[in-house]
């Protein structure tokens, strides 16, 4: 994947406001022992480049000025109301450099247990992988259709090529599939909220005060003994 | 009902809800959630509230994540009270909501099944709220 990017003068909130408002995206290049750039891009190619982009161990390549750069998105932020692009980092990778990635888990099948009516309980949606940006997997696709009720697919049963390490605890689960729960009658919500009345919670200070008090009593006790 | 089971301080002021939320913005556990999109309290009966009606709907199926915590006391005079005589005692617990903070997340359900629960949870707030699935890798 390829896109335009180009040096950025603007920096300061007010006039990253100002070139967002005429159609770009402000952002970063930055890369091990390399001096980092601010740059800006049209945001219809960014919004394209993340609909295309299957994980982020993507490699994309950068057209910036007049040089062709190998990187990763690292970061994206985004509004947290309209959910609009507001900035993206791009690492800058070196071809004989390990890198660490977040690689997307695809859940392929669907399991026995979830059919004898099951809950899957996926625990990692990501995987942190450390590998040269040519080994990259772009996802991870766990098979999980023999798994039952009860059953545990863990990190250590993900099957990865030698030269790919994962970095997470080998022990940690990655997808479970919990039993079904009883239905229980539930209490009317008025009811339950009524019956529960408003306690005090401990003060620190006054737990702090109790254990002072009890350690100088402990000490005057030691004095007396002695 | 949530509330803190250790406070540094008994009473507090009022302060305001400014801004926008920085923090708890994303879908961290599960695939559908339930975003703010005004700013406010939503008090410890309000997100019991909520929590019930989902668990209800959804029969108990699927998993559930309750991402907001009341740790706020709000004082209270009591009934048929003169003014003065000191602050009220603490009447409820509230959790101050900027706007664009994600209230609830779930899991394990078809997705027509979370819209309608995240709905008839929106019922029980005090403020504007948005359902939102997760979607794409960035």
């Amino acid at each position: 994947m390829k896109i335009e990017v180009m040096k950025r003068k603007e920096v300061g909130s007010n006039r990253v406001k100002k070139i967002r408002r005429e159609g770009w995206i402000p952002g970063v290049i930055y890369g091990h022992g390399e001096k980092s750039y601010h740059i800006k891009l049209r945001d219809d190619d960014l919004i394209k480049l993340i609909h295309e982009l299957h994980s982020e161990a993507t490699l994309i390549t950068l057209n910036f000025e007049g040089k062709e750069l190998q990187s990763i998105i690292r970061e994206v932020t985004r509004d947290p109301l309209t959910e609009k692009l507001l900035h993206v980092d791009f690492q800058h990778i070196h071809e004989d450099e390990e890198v660490t990635v977040h690689v997307i888990v695809e859940i392929k099948g669907e399991s026995l247990g979830v059919k004898d009516g099951g809950i899957l309980n996926v625990e990692h949606r990501y995987l942190t992988v450390r590998c040269l940006p040519k080994d990259m997997p772009e996802e991870i696709v766990i098979d999980i259709s023999n798994l039952q009720i009860g059953d545990s697919y863990h990190v250590s049963d993900i099957e990865l090529p030698l030269n790919v390490k994962i970095e997470e605890d080998q022990t940690a689960t990655m997808v479970n599939v919990l039993s079904p729960r009883k239905i229980v009658e539930v209490k009317p919500v008025e009811e339950e909220l009524l019956a529960e009345g408003v306690e005090e919670p401990e003060l620190i200070s006054e737990e702090e005060a109790e254990a002072k008090e009890a350690e100088e009593s402990k000490e005057k006790k030691e004095e007396t003994e002695e | 009902m949530l509330m803190p089971k250790r406070v540094k301080h008994r009473k507090v002021q009022r302060g305001k809800v400014k801004g926008k939320a920085t923090a708890g913005t994303t879908l961290n556990f599960g695939d559908y959630g339930l975003r703010a999109l005004e700013s406010g309290w939503i008090t410890a009966r309000q997100i019991e509230a909520m929590r019930v009606t989902t668990v209800h709907y959804l029969k108990r199926m699927g998993k559930i994540w309750i991402r907001i915590f009341p740790d706020k006391p709000v004082s209270k005079k009591p009934a048929e009270t003169r003014m003065g005589k000191g602050k009220g005692e603490t009447g409820e617990w509230v959790a101050p909501i900027k706007k664009g903070r994600i209230l609830l997340e779930l899991e394990g359900v078809p997705p027509e099944a979370a819209r309608e629960a995240l709905r008839r949870a929106a019922t029980k707030l005090p403020i504007k709220t948005r359902f939102i699935e997760r979607e794409g890798v960035l």
